[in-house]
């Protein structure tokens, strides 16, 4: 999939993340399919790994507003979403947008936040909406959050419930860097362009339009069967509790159609729902032989359905 | 359930008129009580009631047939209890068991009869019996009837076909069948019997089903006149009965025209009698068959099954036989005190023809019945009394019984010994053989031309000739004008006819096959006698052999199918990837594969990325018109990719 070359529109903005965050483009990628998939990503990661510089560089390839919230145990709801505060020169209660009012959105450490900012955080994602005293704020219609989430063993974390991780269309890990790229991070021209923000290479309108396009992606009746299959596997496999729900297989599928997209392609092929079946899954399954098990038997599920 | 319910039902349904009188409406009752509990969903009643129902059950049984092993007690038996059954099936084992008893019910009701149209409605049956118990392998049958599910019965049971007939040729056969008992006959029509009452015959016109089947040997058969099937002789009249009466066994004919031989074989249908028919005059008698004094055939014992014997017959006018003066007294015998008006014409006509042969009695008589206004009629007044008086001089109308009734008694009146002679006139030529059926049963007459008492010839006259040449030239049924009865249609006596035919197969080559002709083919094959453990060698290895090929047409039907894609795809792998490699390159998408490809062999890059481009819009994209367009290309491409790596 890397060794693709084959030039599209959006390989632009990916060469230009990448140079940033060196030797992470299959993340890269998947990061750029969930946003033109019109989803949420969750990141897993220990800190230092990227996460902030990943999603800086994002907001300004795309030209969009960035935000970012680092959440805190004693964050409010209304910390995130905004508050009413009485005016007394015009004596009526007025609404004082909070940080989620913004194109993209970091929130970082979301799972040291306690369930309540958390929840409120999800629900306003999920809606594109805020409700506040019985009026609803409209979120902007290109509203990307990217959540990063400390690994969960971490102390001090509230761990956020399955219904909440289903919101996110995809979850991923950057990891550490090779050797090789890791070294490169030292060097100074890598240093200087670290500080420079990155140039706006497309718009929020370009964005939607794209979105749009994705939407589009033809998926023929053999590649629904085997995405269909793929979901029939994780809730039949004896060892995960659930399978995938609808929405999620929704995800799925949407995210396959904005790797197509991606590959310069208006159709969807096997490949694209392979690819994207891993990130989907990742935070979904869950089996009591821990994380790990979960990793390869999402593989195995994958090499039980050959498409040919 | 429901399916199983109905498989009960039409596997008991043939044999409810041979069981006592209550089973029907304990059957309505049980069968109507357990579709409502199955509707309800209603619990299985309590054990005890099904016990006592069952002892009552068994009780009523015994009162009714007696107590003891025979076929009527056991099969009652199994029928009462397969309904029963049906009360405490409400787990699938029970089910199973169900479906199972219905397959014994419908082998039972072979135990009657073998006939081709209960074949037919039995194999139904199996079909639903087995359609059932399949669908028992389904959780919740919810769907009544599901076009797939029946295909399916279909199909298990066509795959059973091939084992039937290698039991039915290799599996050792009995001598004779299990239920071939002596006190038995299957349903067989009774055909003729050995007397003849007013009426008797006329029931048989009704009946249109065979009575026996001849195939000549060489000689085409012969013109309708011709075909008189000679069946008992009957020679003793009281009044309003012929009977027949014991007879001794008769010598060959020794002297003939061999020309006028006819030979030719005869399959008779059960008739649980003793009569066996042939054509005027059968040479001899043979093993298997008297040939008594009448010249008619009688079997040694009742023929309960099909029956087939070869017949020699010479075609003759007159049958030269001494008789006995206690023997030619008997065949002038008639109640003298009846029908004093034929009496006095009897006696006018003899002092008209003072002298005169006794032909020309027999043609006098045949005139009055030409000229005096007698005609053929299957629905004559009923007579009682002096039968032949207000027949001759009243009613005037009647059929064969009436005419050859009356003609031998005029004739014993006027001192000519004579005999009613009973079986069938005429066949139907159905190509490869003759049908003979029920509605061709006649009767005609026989007189004894003497040069001196008790020393002449039989010869045969049919006075219904004479009413009514038709009725001997075309048959029975071409007299009939009207509809014999409700349910009496030209087309359906076609059909019926045309049916014939595949019944005669069917005899021929399946109920036919006892065990000297499975010897036969044993020893076509090259067994000699006996040779039980190679026989059953050989059924086991052929039971084997057909147990693979169904397993490999079951496999062949379940192996995945291949779109022309898969097709093009699988010959890029083929191309491509030496033998050994195969396998895995063909669990991987094309995607990987052109990366594998590419990076091994660069110099073909250009084109396996043209062929991956092509293939995956061909197989993926939106374009469902032009396939055949993209499978060619791509067809092109792969052969140029091959040249090229040839090079």
């Amino acid at each position: 999939m890397t060794n693709n070359k084959t030039p599209t529109v959006l390989s632009p903005m990916i060469d230009a993340i990448a140079s940033k965050i060196l030797d992470k483009e299959p993340q890269i990628k998947l990061v750029v399919a969930a946003l033109l998939a019109g989803g949420h990503v969750l990141l897993e990661d220990r800190p230092g790994l990227g996460k902030t510089t990943l999603a800086a560089a994002l907001a300004q390839v795309f030209g969009m507003d960035y935000t970012r919230i680092q959440l805190t145990s004693d964050m409010m709801p209304s910390d995130v979403l905004g508050v009413s505060i009485y005016d007394a020169k015009e004596q009526t209660f007025s609404y004082h947008k909070g940080p989620i009012f913004t194109q993209f959105l970091l929130a970082d450490e979301l799972n040291r936040a306690t369930p309540k900012t958390q929840s409120a955080l999800l629900e306003a994602m999920a809606e594109n909406q805020v409700s506040m005293d019985g009026k609803t704020y409209d979120l902007d219609s290109v509203f990307f959050v990217m959540a990063t989430q400390n690994p969960m063993d971490d102390a001090g974390t509230y761990h956020l419930p399955h219904s909440q991780l289903d919101r996110f269309i995809i979850s991923l890990s950057l990891g550490y860097p090779s050797q090789e790229s890791e070294r490169a991070l030292y060097s100074p021209a890598y240093l200087k362009a670290l500080g420079q923000p990155l140039k706006a290479l497309a718009d929020v309108e370009q964005l939607r339009h794209w979105q749009q396009q994705v939407n589009q992606v033809f998926a023929s009746d053999e590649v629904l069967d085997y995405l269909q299959k793929l979901i029939a596997k994780t809730r039949h496999h004896p060892d995960i509790h659930h399978g995938l729900s609808p929405r999620a297989g929704l995800s799925l599928f949407k995210l396959a159609q904005a790797l197509a997209f991606m590959s310069g392609r208006d159709f969807l092929i096997p490949e694209d729902v392979s690819l994207a079946f891993y990130p989907v899954c990742r935070h979904r399954l869950v089996s009591n032989q821990g994380f790990d098990a979960v990793k390869t038997m999402i593989h195995q599920m994958l090499e039980d359905t050959p498409f040919v | 359930m429901l399916w199983l319910i109905l498989a009960v039902l039409v596997a008991v349904m043939p044999q409810i008129h041979r069981l006592p009188f209550w089973f029907l409406p304990m059957a309505v009752l049980v069968i109507s009580y357990r579709v409502y509990a199955q509707i309800h969903l209603m619990k299985k009643g309590h054990a005890l009631v099904l016990n006592l129902l069952a002892f009552a059950v068994v009780v009523f049984l015994m009162y009714s047939q007696g107590f003891g092993v025979s076929r009527e007690v056991s099969v009652s038996i199994l029928l009462t209890m397969t309904v029963l059954k049906l009360l405490e099936t409400y787990r699938k084992r029970d089910a199973y068991l169900v479906a199972m008893l219905c397959y014994f019910v419908i082998m039972t009701r072979f135990l009657y009869s073998q006939d081709l149209l209960l074949l037919f409605y039995l194999l139904l049956s199996v079909f639903v019996s087995t359609h059932a118990l399949s669908l028992l392998q389904f959780e919740r049958n919810a769907v009544w009837f599901d076009k797939k599910h029946m295909k399916s019965t279909a199909g298990l049971m066509a795959t059973a076909v091939p084992f039937a007939v290698v039991f039915f040729l290799f599996f050792p056969r009995l001598g004779s069948p299990i239920w071939g008992s002596p006190d038995i006959f299957g349903e067989g029509k009774t055909g003729i019997s050995d007397s003849m009452s007013p009426g008797s015959i006329v029931q048989l016109f009704m009946d249109d089903s065979p009575a026996f089947r001849v195939t000549f040997e060489g000689k085409v058969p012969l013109a309708g006149e011709d075909l008189y099937w000679r069946g008992p002789v009957l020679t003793h009249y009281d009044g309003q009965t012929w009977t027949r009466q014991k007879a001794r066994v008769r010598p060959p004919i020794t002297d003939y025209d061999p020309e006028l031989v006819y030979s030719y074989q005869i399959e008779q249908e059960a008739t649980g009698q003793h009569f066996m028919f042939g054509l005027d005059y059968v040479l001899q008698g043979f093993t298997g068959a008297f040939l008594l004094s009448d010249s008619s055939m009688y079997s040694p014992t009742k023929i309960n099954q099909i029956k087939h014997y070869d017949v020699k017959s010479v075609l003759l006018d007159a049958l030269h036989q001494k008789i006995s003066a206690t023997e030619r007294q008997r065949l002038l015998d008639f109640p003298a005190h009846m029908n004093p008006a034929s009496q006095t014409m009897i006696q006018e006509w003899q002092q008209s023809l003072q002298g005169a042969p006794p032909q020309a009695m027999v043609n006098k008589a045949l005139q009055h019945f030409h000229q005096q206004g007698f005609f053929y009629s299957y629905t004559p007044p009923p007579l009682s009394g002096d039968v032949i008086d207000q027949f001759l001089f009243q009613s005037k109308r009647g059929f064969c019984e009436h005419y050859a009734s009356t003609f031998v008694i005029m004739m014993r009146m006027a001192g000519i010994p004579a005999r009613v002679v009973t079986g069938y006139q005429g066949g139907v030529d159905m190509g490869d053989y003759l049908l003979v059926k029920q509605s061709d049963a006649h009767a005609w007459a026989e007189v004894f031309y003497e040069s001196e008492p008790g020393v002449g010839a039989w010869h045969r006259v049919d006075p219904t000739s004479v009413v009514s040449p038709e009725r001997l030239a075309t048959g029975s049924q071409s007299i009939i004008e009207q509809r014999r009865h409700w349910f009496d249609f030209e087309w359906l006596r076609d059909m019926r006819e045309d049916m014939d035919t595949m019944r005669y197969q069917w005899n021929r080559w399946v109920r036919d096959f006892n065990v000297s002709k499975q010897q036969a083919m044993f020893e076509l094959m090259g067994f000699e006698h006996h040779e039980g453990t190679q026989i059953a060698l050989v059924m086991a290895s052929l039971i084997l052999l057909l147990s693979l090929l169904v397993a490999l047409w079951f496999w062949y039907r379940g192996r995945p199918q291949l779109n022309p894609y898969q097709q093009i795809y699988r010959q890029y792998i083929h191309i491509m990837w030496p033998k050994i490699e195969r396998e895995s390159a063909s669990q991987r998408g094309i995607q990987a594969n052109t990366r594998l490809l590419v990076k091994a062999q660069p110099q073909l890059a250009a084109l396996l990325l043209q062929f991956e481009r092509l293939y995956l819009r061909a197989r993926f994209g939106q374009q469902p018109q032009n396939q055949a367009a993209y499978q060619k290309q791509l067809g092109r491409l792969l052969q140029a990719i091959k040249q090229r790596k040839a090079l």
